[in-house]
């Protein structure tokens, strides 16, 4: 078990180092589009969409390295008061009552639309270009599950400081 | 299963999220778990689902929202980079000679660089690493010290660059340029009357703010003014350019924040501050901001979408409309809800779920979408600053270093006469609605 969280937080923290090269990359590519068009009289309708997914992308496969730096903001006015067992509970509760069922929904929707984007070819119509959407739709899934299991491994660790062994790590 | 009217739904859901915020669990996935289980109840797993997903991909893939993360970036790479620690550096040797003057440098800097951080607890924490210590350290109030931090931090979050008004914008139907533009007078008002206090207030009391000494930081007045010009000057030509090129409509926002963040990086490499761990912690800090703005995004959007197919935004604009006192009464409970929300939610949790509830209420009522859009805006930087709950006093004890010994109670008695200034500018925004309106009706 103790292997599987690890495997999770290294997962995660990879991605998440990697993501931070799709920062300069959108920035380099707005950039580009703006040299394109002010420079060159020759804006792309492609590169708009390009960029647009691109940061699409990095937001969704943040999600996880983000809830393992417990960088989602919290409103802990009241929990920084409690005790380390009584926020274990309260992430155990919440994290059933909250976490799992939202993002697992959203995760069980995206696979859904994975699927359909692939099946039919989907196309984004909101340029003249008709992007393939199947690709932007995966990475969404993709970043949700990564979110979903780092949640996982939140709530395990939180389980074992309930009722875990008294290890030492 | 019982019937739940309407009423019962709104109250549910709004008071759902005020509990479950307050456990302490992620303001998102508190506010997206209220609002699935109720779509559940509701209309059942399906619908959710796709209100659910539909409203998360929409929020993801969102081009407008694509200036969050470079106007993070350009205070990402300012504040890694060290250029904010130059520019009080500079502020401070400017200033030292002057009573009070490291504190006036704390707002200037919170006006310049904060400005470009765009997110609050960046600049309060930003401000309270770099202000604080040496105001402390020579001898100022604390509360008066704390006060200007609080203050000059939150002056961030509203002073454009700024990404509340970039994420405001879009879902008010309204052009980001002109809430931008509409920000800037506003802003630079606050920030006027902010250092008139503590000017006025130095000359009240010498005691509290005593100069620094002479001999310590003995620079001729010119060289000074040369120094602090070369230090501030690109910054602020910087923001200069960002919101110029709006202004004249040669960029759109998204455009503008991106190349504004190249030539952040561009200027951070010629002042010979760029290298890699820079990159990195830019990214990264870029990365999680952005990650964390669009998360609250897509489940607070979830929300809203739950909320109002369940009918529920209409029992509160009627809620409100039925205020007494004309359009004015109605206004005020707009705004008295908004404040007490900011006490316990963060700002991004508040537009999220209640700027397409609010909007069509202040539309209708008849006042000007900017003008009512940066009232909320100005409103929700106050309400970050009044005790008892009030991020940016949070922020502040949590990144001040506890031997400086500013306790909560020097800084509630050095915020309170600045949440007094916002509420007279909001009267005066109220009287003289032009001061808002001027600069973006110009706008080409």
């Amino acid at each position: 078990m103790r292997r599987f969280l690890t495997i999770i937080d290294r997962m995660n923290e990879w991605i998440g180092s990697w993501i931070r090269l799709l920062v300069y990359a959108f920035i380099g590519l707005i950039c580009f589009e703006v040299l394109l068009r002010y420079g060159f009289n020759n804006p792309t309708i492609q590169l708009p969409v390009i960029v647009t997914m691109t940061a699409g992308a990095m937001y969704a496969l943040s999600f996880g390295n983000i809830m393992r730096q417990d960088g989602h903001v919290r409103i802990d006015v009241f929990s920084r008061l409690l005790s380390v067992r009584g926020k274990a509970i309260f992430e155990v509760v919440l994290g059933a009552l909250f976490l799992f069922p939202v993002i697992g929904a959203l995760t069980a929707s995206a696979a859904g639309w994975v699927w359909y984007a692939w099946s039919i070819d989907e196309r984004d119509m909101q340029t003249f270009w008709y992007a393939r959407i199947g690709p932007i739709r995966t990475v969404v899934f993709i970043g949700l599950l990564l979110f979903l299991l780092q949640g996982l491994a939140a709530f395990v660790r939180n389980l074992n400081i309930l009722f875990g062994r008294k290890e030492t790590p | 299963m019982i019937e739940l009217s309407q009423e019962i739904i709104a109250i549910i859901m709004l008071g759902g999220i005020l509990a479950g915020v307050l456990t302490g669990y992620p303001l998102a996935l508190a506010i997206g778990g209220i609002a699935f289980w109720m779509g559940i109840y509701l209309f059942g797993p399906a619908l959710t689902f796709e209100i659910f997903y539909s409203r998360s991909y929409d929020m993801l893939n969102n081009y407008v929202l694509l200036a969050v993360p470079g106007f993070v970036l350009m205070g990402a790479v300012l504040e890694h980079s060290g250029a904010a620690e130059g520019v009080f550096e500079e502020l401070y040797v400017w200033f030292a000679g002057l009573r009070g003057g490291l504190a006036l440098a704390t707002i200037i800097l919170g006006t310049i660089v904060a400005a470009t951080v765009g997110v609050i607890a960046a600049s309060v924490t930003l401000l309270t690493l770099t202000a604080l210590p040496s105001m402390v350290k020579r001898g100022y109030d604390r509360s008066l010290a704390a006060g200007a931090v609080c203050a000059g931090g939150s002056l961030g979050i509203l002073i454009p660059p700024s990404i509340m008004l970039v994420i405001y914008g879009p879902m008010a139907n309204l052009s980001v340029g002109k809430m931008l533009l509409g920000a800037v007078i506003p802003g630079l008002f606050l920030s006027f009357c902010y250092c008139l206090y503590i000017l006025v207030r130095c000359i009240l009391q010498p005691q509290i703010a005593p100069p620094v000494p002479p001999g310590e930081k003995q620079v001729p007045f010119l060289v000074k003014t040369l120094r602090l010009a070369v230090a501030i000057g690109p910054l602020v030509f910087l923001i200069l350019a960002v919101l110029g090129s709006i202004f004249l409509g040669i960029a759109s926002p998204t455009e503008a924040a991106g190349v504004g963040s190249l030539a952040t990086i561009l200027l951070a490499a010629a002042h010979r501050r760029l290298n890699m761990e820079v990159m990195k912690k830019a990214a990264a800090t870029t990365v999680k901001v952005s990650g964390m703005v669009l998360l609250i995004g897509m489940l607070a959007s979830s929300f809203t979408g739950i909320f109002m197919r369940a009918g529920c935004d209409e029992i509160v604009a009627r809620f409100i409309m039925s205020m007494p006192g004309s359009k004015w009464g109605a206004f005020a409970i707009i705004m008295v809800i908004c404040f007490a929300l900011g006490f316990f939610i963060d700002w991004l949790g508040i537009l999220f779920i209640m700027v397409p509830i609010i909007t069509p209420i202040g539309t209708a009522l008849g006042f000007d979408p900017l003008w009512f859009a940066m009232m909320i805006c100005i409103n929700l930087q106050m309400s970050f600053m009044t005790p008892p709950f009030a991020y940016s006093i949070f922020y502040l004890r949590g990144a001040a270093d506890p031997r400086l010994e500013v306790t909560t109670r020097h800084i509630i008695r050095g915020v309170v006469p600045y949440v007094v200034l916002i509420a007279i500018a909001l009267v005066v925004f109220i009287l003289w609605p032009e001061i808002i309106l001027w600069l973006p009706n110009k706008m080409l």
